[in-house]
């Protein structure tokens, strides 16, 4: 059978893709330094050597915003790793053993969302400094009640099927039936939770940039290129413009991946 | 919490007194007190200095030595007796007179032993002080001292009064045209005219002092006329902008501000002089001036301004030349380089010359980390405990060469022959002399290469044209307030807005119908469980905020007292404020205060933190409330729209306008709507709250673009929810039945889906607001608004733990109650929900 996929799947892995082989290929190659200083050429509109023109310092914008990648999706990926490493098991202890574990795993999820996760980062940068670290920390940390919650739902609902209680009557132990069983049935759940939580790290990722709780300088990074570019607007507005339509298509991309993943993945539809 | 709403409506209330005129200035740094003699920061002299305090003289253009409180002087033949006769007739702003004895008491008191005086060094060539009458002060001097008429000028001899010397420091009372109306830590000083004052009434009958040190909000701050000038602009890449807008006038001078690259003498490998040598010349320092503050600086050769008597220009001594840079590193042991790290206070300046001098270093092989430090820490770390190795730093104090004979301070040089000019300089009268020996000063330190010295500031200082005489340009500063003439039109003032205070009043009241009502739908048993467990969240999430205080390095004591503090007054503040006490027994403590309306005292603020907090609350609440009226409208027209519309185009626009508006950064959204809306078409202000006092349009078009941009992001969410939810129920039985009854799709949509759409929107958006908190906190960074995120900010900046702790706990009780408003509101609506099973 010919399997008809989502657009909204296709064009968010289109877009995502391109970000991903930008990104990767900076790793290779990179049309100019980004850090490379060169004031007599800064503020440079675009151009064919410039693409994305040149910023305050004379460094070249494409470059910048192709680096500055790198940090926001090791930010969103390492903040993803946290949320799943803590969030899934706790949802799926909460989710076999019921009861008090269930209203502890509720009465966690209440206090991390409690926090707004900027408060978070800020309070962590009172104690480390600032630095990518801060930000990684403060999403990973929201990430993992998101996780314990999403894993949690999932989880009771496969644990009330019948062919469980099979499992449990022939003598197969908790953690095996967990493993075996129910932790595979998560992964449509959870691969669409994923693809929201590293959209939405991004956002996040770039708002703590903005208010310098995110990579110091000299690292590039996209939220930070938008606080500088602030008093420059009507000056060099592509400054403001190529980092921001960086940060609003990865993140768009992203939200349409997780779209096309519940319309494939999940089985009510 | 009735406390907090009395203040409240206190603050709403304040009638203000009709304005003839009144000026609104911009500046970068708030002072951290309101007494110049207690403290160096640069930032209080600008607000007080003269405008409410004067000294014996004041400093005029060129250096000129002019009367203040004394009228004339006479020094003794062999200088070590100084003879002022005092101006009669002069009154404190809290009607004391002024005598020899005021004089005496504020010089006394400066050179006592333990004084914290910024100037009690220089000060301390005074053995004695008479007062043989009223109005005349003897200075009895240990030796000559040349320099002391112009010390007597600087902002660290002004007269205080004794019976007023306490509160001095956030209630400062002396002699000047203006005194203190009001302050709003974080936020603005006001200074109103003193009708008592001496000499020429200024022509503005009130200043305020307004802090923007974003340079983003400056700029908005001038162009949407919120301030009427600002005093050394951060923004200098605004400047060329500004000075072909007519509505302008930009100022220019060469001023003291010297930036330097301050290396810490002691530390290898920078106690070797080759080491600071390659540095200096590492550096180019044109670059520096035309990137970091756009071609506004000069370069300097050593630690003076071209503004300073004596100035040799030692620029050529280190002229850029990284391949002798190289050389002298490789000469002095390190061929490869060497790995190190620049810190740096939190301003724009710093920020921009760090990342330049950072990649000229790079390209000797000096691989500079930069590492950001708030104030607090900076003046721990670096300027108190000087651990540091390379930090940027700009010295504003006009001949405070005296600095580098000082071993102990933070750069840490030590040169007994330098310390032995000073000495000479400050005993010899004869003016070519002096040249000289200043003349040697400056090669001393140039030669040794203390530090990298880089550029003094050109100051832009921008005036809205309708402002005139207010440039002053001396030494010591460069307006004067009391001069200033105000034109055109009236100025903001006026008797406080009612509507603003009847308003809050309304809404509060309805808050709590609209909870008595779901309370009567949900049931107390459904409420009281909820709000228990809520309760327990906060709770918890107060002991995780004060946790969590304990761990943030920083000793508030040392933070409040400065880095000049005594070990024993560190000690004593700190039995003070109970920091010994065993953890449990202090959290108890901040928890009783809490339940009965005392949030502490704010330490860097030195003001009640519960009146900051209703300050601050006054703008976030609205803001917040605002946010979410314009999201859920929003919310409304593209969820039900695109439903509505669904299979046309319109709707799979209006589906993917939400779509997209969930990935837009609310900030850069922000941003951008700035430039057309404001600045363009001048429909919103760009930033800046003018208080409820102002009006409750003027308070609503302050707000509005940041509600807006605050909106979006959540509408976005909303809306999806929405759509998703409407979708589903459209092709349900009851209301399909509906329509076959004859009922309109648009009216079916509206009145029966709605509402069961309703339950999960009202989920959601409990869920949300924590969401929206955070991105308010970005907002007002955008949009400079003086609310509870930048309260937060700035207190953990300054390692003002009582108030982090208690804005935090204020933040997380907002999101909690929201939350229980939330809930209660779907069970309301959706009795399933009352049952108390778990989503």
């Amino acid at each position: 059978m010919k399997r008809n996929w989502p657009l909204s799947l296709v064009s968010g892995a289109v877009i995502f893709g391109a970000v991903l082989l930008l990104v990767a290929l900076s790793y290779v190659w990179l049309p100019w330094n980004p850090l490379a200083m060169d004031i007599p050429h800064r503020l440079l509109a675009p151009s064919p050597s410039h693409p994305f023109g040149t910023d305050q310092f004379g460094r070249d914008v494409f470059a910048n915003v192709l680096v500055g990648g790198r940090i926001s999706l090791a930010v969103a990926v390492s903040a993803l790793a946290i949320g799943l490493l803590g969030g899934v098991p706790i949802g799926l202890f909460a989710a076999s053993q019921g009861g008090i574990a269930d209203s502890l795993l509720a009465r966690f999820n209440d206090l991390v969302f409690a926090f707004p996760a900027l408060l978070i980062a800020a309070l962590i940068s009172g104690v480390a400094g600032p630095g990518a670290i801060d930000a990684i920390a403060a999403i990973g940390i929201f990430n993992i009640p998101v996780f314990a919650r999403v894993t949690r739902a999932a989880a009771r609902s496969f644990w009330q099927r019948d062919y469980i209680a099979a499992a449990i009557t022939s003598g197969k132990t908790r953690f095996r039936i967990v493993a075996g069983h129910i932790f595979p049935n998560l992964l449509p759940a959870l691969l669409i939770q994923a693809a929201i939580q590293v959209s939405l790290a991004i956002l996040a990722e770039a708002g703590l940039a903005y208010v310098g709780l995110g990579a110091q300088p000299p690292a590039p990074d996209w939220g930070r290129m938008l606080q500088s570019a602030g008093t420059l607007i009507d000056t060099a507005p592509w400054l403001a413009i190529f980092p921001g339509i960086a940060i609003l298509l990865t993140s768009f991309a992203l939200s349409l991946i997780s779209d096309g993943l519940r319309d494939v993945l999940d089985p009510r539809r | 919490m009735r406390r907090l709403a009395g203040l409240v409506a206190l603050l709403l209330a304040l009638p203000r007194l009709a304005m003839a005129s009144s000026l609104s200035i911009g500046i970068q740094l708030e002072p951290p007190i309101l007494d110049p003699t207690l403290s160096p920061a640069a930032s209080i002299a600008e607000v007080v200095v003269p405008q409410v305090f004067q000294g014996l003289v004041q400093i005029g253009p060129n250096w000129m030595i002019q009367p203040a409180l004394a009228l004339s002087w006479q020094v003794s033949p062999d200088g070590l007796t100084y003879r002022f006769s005092l101006r009669p007739n002069v009154r404190f702003q809290d009607g004391t007179q002024f005598t020899a004895a005021d004089v005496q008491y504020s010089l006394g008191r400066a050179i006592q032993p333990g004084s914290v005086n910024p100037q009690a060094d220089r000060l301390g060539v005074i053995s004695a002080i008479d007062t043989p009458d009223p109005l005349t002060v003897v200075l009895h001097l240990k030796r000559p001292s040349y320099g002391l008429l112009q010390v007597l000028g600087l902002p660290a001899a002004v007269i205080v009064a004794p019976n007023s010397e306490p509160n001095n420091l956030v209630h400062p009372v002396g002699t000047g045209p203006f005194k203190l109306l009001s302050w709003q830590r974080g936020y603005q000083i006001t200074l109103v005219r003193n009708p008592d004052y001496w000499g020429k009434a200024p022509n503005v009958s009130q200043v305020t002092y307004r802090v923007i040190a974003d340079p983003n909000a400056a700029l908005d701050a001038l162009l949407t006329g919120d301030v009427d000038a600002y005093d050394a602009f951060p923004a200098p890449e605004s400047v060329a902008r500004l000075r072909q807008d007519k509505r302008f006038v930009v100022e220019e001078a060469p001023s003291e501000l010297k930036t330097i690259l301050a290396i810490n003498n002691r530390l290898p490998p920078f106690n070797n002089l080759l080491v600071r040598q390659a540095l200096s010349f590492a550096i180019d320092r044109q670059a520096i001036i035309d990137a970091a503050a756009y071609g506004l600086g000069t370069p300097i050769g050593s630690h003076f301004s071209s503004l300073d008597k004596g100035y040799v220009d030692l620029t050529g001594v280190y002229a850029f030349n990284p391949a002798r840079a190289r050389a002298l590193l490789a000469q002095a042991g390190y061929p490869h380089g060497f790995d190190t790290v620049i810190v740096i206070p939190p301003l724009a300046y710093a920020a921009r010359s760090a990342e330049i001098i950072a990649a000229e270093l790079a390209d000797v092989g000096v691989r500079a980390k930069i590492q950001q430090l708030d104030w607090a820490p900076w003046l721990t770390q670096v300027f108190g405990a000087h651990q540091f190795s390379l930090t940027v730093v700009a010295h504003v104090e006009p001949i405070d060469y005296n600095i580098y004979g000082n071993p102990h301070y933070y750069f840490g040089y030590d040169n007994a022959n330098y310390r032995a000019v000073l000495q000479q300089l400050d005993t010899t009268g004869d003016p070519a002399k002096r040249l000289a020996l200043l003349g040697q000063l400056q090669r001393t330190i140039s030669a040794d290469a203390v530090n990298a010295f880089l550029f003094q500031w050109t100051i832009a200082t921008i005036i809205n044209a309708r402002v005139q005489n207010l440039w002053l340009s001396t030494p010591l500063r460069d307006i004067d307030p009391a001069t200033a003439i105000v034109t055109g039109g009236p100025v903001g003032g006026g008797v406080a807005s009612l509507d603003a205070v009847v308003l809050g009043w309304g809404m509060a009241a309805l808050a709590l119908l609209a909870a008595i009502l779901i309370l009567w739908r949900t049931g107390w048993r459904f409420a009281a469980r909820r709000g228990l467990s809520l309760l327990a969240t906060l709770l918890v999430s107060s002991v995780v905020i004060f946790g969590a205080m304990q761990i943030v390095p920083g000793d508030p004591a040392r933070a409040q007292l400065g880095s000049s503090a005594t070990p024993g007054a560190v000690a004593a503040l700190r039995a003070q404020l109970g920091l010994n006490a065993p953890l449990a027994a202090r959290y108890l403590h901040w928890l009783a205060g809490l339940l009965h309306g005392d949030f502490g005292v704010s330490w860097s603020y030195h003001a009640p933190v519960a009146q900051l907090l209703a300050q601050r609350l006054c703008l976030s609440l609205p803001l917040t409330v605002y946010a979410l009226l314009i999201s859920t409208v929003l919310a409304l027209g593209l969820g039900v729209g695109a439903v509505y519309f669904r299979g046309r185009a319109l709707g799979s626009t209006l589906g993917a306008v939400s779509r997209l508006g969930l990935a837009v950064p609310n900030f850069w959204f922000g941003q951008l709507l700035i430039v057309p809306l404001a600045i363009g078409l001048h429909w919103f202000s760009a930033g800046g709250f003018p208080g409820w006092s102002a009006g409750l349009g003027a308070g609503l078009r302050a707000l509005t673009l940041p509600a807006f941009a605050l909106a979006l992001p959540q509408a976005a969410v909303l809306a999806r929810v929405l759509q998703n939810e409407l979708l589903e129920l459209e092709d349900q039985e009851f209301l399909r039945t509906a329509r076959a009854k004859g009922f309109s799709r648009l009216a079916v949509l509206w009145r029966h889906a709605l509402p069961n759409a309703a339950i999960p929107v009202l989920t959601i958006l409990g869920m949300q607001f924590s969401f929206l908190l955070a991105g308010s906190i970005l907002i007002e960074n955008v949009f400079f608004l003086p609310g509870l995120g930048r309260l937060i900010f700035q207190a953990i900046g300054d390692r003002d733990l009582i108030t982090v702790q208690a804005v935090a706990i204020v933040l997380v009780a907002q999101v909690v109650l929201v939350t229980l408003l939330a809930d209660l509101a779907a069970a309301a609506v959706d009795p399933r929900l009352r049952r108390g099973t778990q989503a």
